[in-house]
């Protein structure tokens, strides 16, 4: 299921070597986005690790970081894609089901 | 299909290799013994030359194919050796079995290798990919090892592969990248053929081991013991590596069986064999390798003989030759291990009595129903043991003694790993203790079952 969700972005990523990951941001207690996730190495809940472990494995060789520092940047969305305003990354790429391929602004 | 042929390859190795070290008995048990041990043993070697050739720069297709055709030249240069053979008057002294006994104690084995092989493949059809860490740690560094070309290979060891224990040894992935690079996709066929294979020859090990020697009984009884606790399926069904190491501890114990058993020094160095890779298999692994070292050296040390320096020449080459690479993985590509990693300083963990009595109460909880056990064996056994009276002759006696020595060596360290290690201490036993039992249960089992008193004919 990952494999089949994830082939079309894989042609453009490269073969080897790391490759930056985002993914839904966690949610503060009062409901809004915390975005201070993507400037840490620590994945938002049980699920999400789950998720970044397949998605490591159907990706490998490449080396999936959890970092938008690296790019490209695979990023996996089940809620609406949050605002990228700020955060000098661009979309490369967008896929159904809430994948898609972030670049950083040049 | 092509992964079969690899595993084909390995198997004939392995089975030329114990039949040049271990002196050949009459009937089947020898046979299977020689494909049991020979099966993991081959299984390990072409592990470690698929690491070193990747290693030396290879590509993964290359190293496959030079791997086969080395073990195959290798299995025909030992099919023309002088095979050894056991002293036929000595196993004349051997009592002979009550037959009802032993044919009981065989049909209740065989039963169960039916009961568990079943439960078995219900557990792979329903999981087929193992448990998280089957994909997480094992079959996803098998991946890097078989797809990443030779300029990239320290990709498979980065330090950002955050939750890969990249300091994990190879013994697993290693050969499963070969299976892969051998056949050339990424089918799961090779990862469910690798743990089935481990599943099904521990306990054909121990049982032939033992039998080999005209200790059926035994035999049966140790198989039995083992395919008789449930999550002895489960874990093997998990495809981590525990059950492959658990399969190495075992061999360890049964070569030196063999040793002492047939007077023989040629099977001490398949036990250093497999202590070294119990060491390739998993961390706990290189403990057991040091541990088994010590205790099988004061064992042959305390049997004197002329065949004492034979015999532990044996089993350091054994060992030294397998520890050579796990040596090389661990100074050049190896991860950090997190084990020391922490706020706190080793003395202060260490000394902490809080967690030392939580340990204790678990240790004490988890001893008895590890396997998930309702009644564990060992107290039959051990009440048994009175009545059916206790042998020590035939190298039964002294390789208990080792094994025993060798099970409470582990259990100290696994305890002390414990009380060092910086996780939430509820949560690592939790997840970890069944499995840290289960590698060390054979020769637990081989140090009772060896004991026992041969049920002598005429008895029953």
């Amino acid at each position: 299921m990952h494999a089949e969700r994830l082939a079309p972005a894989m042609a453009i990523l490269p073969p080897f070597g790391p490759v930056g990951y985002m993914c839904d941001p966690r949610e503060k207690p009062d409901g809004t986005a915390d975005n201070t996730l993507y400037a840490t190495n620590a994945l938002p809940n049980h699920d999400a690790l789950v998720e970044f472990t397949i998605w490591q494995y159907v990706l490998a060789p490449r080396i999936l970081v959890n970092t938008t520092e690296i790019e490209p940047i695979i990023g996996n969305f089940h809620l609406p894609l949050p605002s990228l305003d700020g955060k000098g990354l661009r979309i490369e790429a967008k896929y159904p089901g809430g994948l898609c391929v972030l670049k950083k602004d040049k | 299909m092509l992964e079969v042929v690899a595993v084909l390859a390995a198997t004939l190795f392995g089975y030329m290799l114990v039949a040049n070290l271990v002196p050949r008995t009459p009937g089947i048990f020898c046979h299977l013994f020689r494909i049991s041990l020979g099966t993991g043993i081959g299984m390990g070697v072409t592990s470690i030359l698929f690491f070193v050739f990747r290693f030396c720069g290879l590509q993964s297709h290359t190293a496959a194919s030079v791997n086969l055709a080395l073990l195959l030249a290798a299995s025909a240069a030992l099919a023309f050796q002088r095979k050894p053979e056991v002293d036929k008057g000595y196993l004349q002294l051997l009592p002979k079995e009550d037959k009802f006994l032993v044919g009981f104690a065989g049909a209740m084995a065989v039963l169960g290798f039916v009961i568990d092989a079943v439960v078995f493949a219900q557990s792979i059809w329903v999981r087929p990919a193992g448990d998280f860490d089957a994909l997480a740690v094992w079959n996803l560094r098998a991946k890097f090892l078989a797809l990443l070309p030779p300029e990239h290979f320290a990709d498979a060891f980065s330090p950002q592969l955050v939750y890969a224990h990249t300091d994990y040894p190879l013994l697993l992935p290693s050969f499963i990248a070969n299976l892969w690079a051998t056949a050339g996709d990424l089918w799961l066929f090779a990862p469910i053929m690798v743990t089935s294979i481990f599943f099904l020859a521990l306990p054909t090990m121990m049982m032939s081991a033992l039998a080999s020697m005209r200790r059926y009984f035994q035999g049966f009884l140790a198989a039995l013991v083992i395919l008789a606790g449930w999550m002895y399926v489960e874990i093997s069904a998990t495809q981590y590596s525990d059950m492959p190491l658990s399969f190495f501890v075992a061999g360890t114990i049964c070569a030196v069986y063999l040793g002492f058993a047939m007077r023989s020094a040629r099977p001490f160095l398949l036990a250093g064999i497999c202590a070294g890779l119990a060491a390739w298999t998993k961390n706990e692994g290189t403990p057991w390798c040091i541990v088994a070292l010590l205790t099988v050296s004061a064992g042959v040390i305390y049997m004197q003989g002329e065949e004492q320096r034979a015999r532990l020449a044996y089993l350091f080459a054994g060992a030294a030759a397998i520890g050579a690479v796990v040596l090389l993985f661990r100074f050049t590509v190896a991860g950090h291990s997190d084990l020391m990693t922490a706020q706190t300083s080793l003395q202060q963990r260490l000394l902490d009595k809080e967690k030392f009595l939580f340990l204790v109460s678990c240790f004490a909880r988890t001893i008895p129903t590890f396997l998930g056990w309702t009644i564990h064996p060992f107290i039959p056994l051990l009440i048994a043991l009175p009545l059916v009276g206790v042998s020590l002759r035939g190298g039964a006696g002294i390789t208990a003694m080792v094994a025993a020595a060798a099970t409470c060596g582990m259990m100290i360290v696994f305890f002390l790993v414990y009380m060092l290690q910086p996780y939430d201490l509820r949560w690592l036993v939790a997840f970890t203790i069944d499995r840290l039992m289960l590698q060390i249960w054979p020769a637990a089992v081989m140090a009772v079952v060896l004991l026992l008193k041969p049920p002598a004919r005429g008895i029953a």
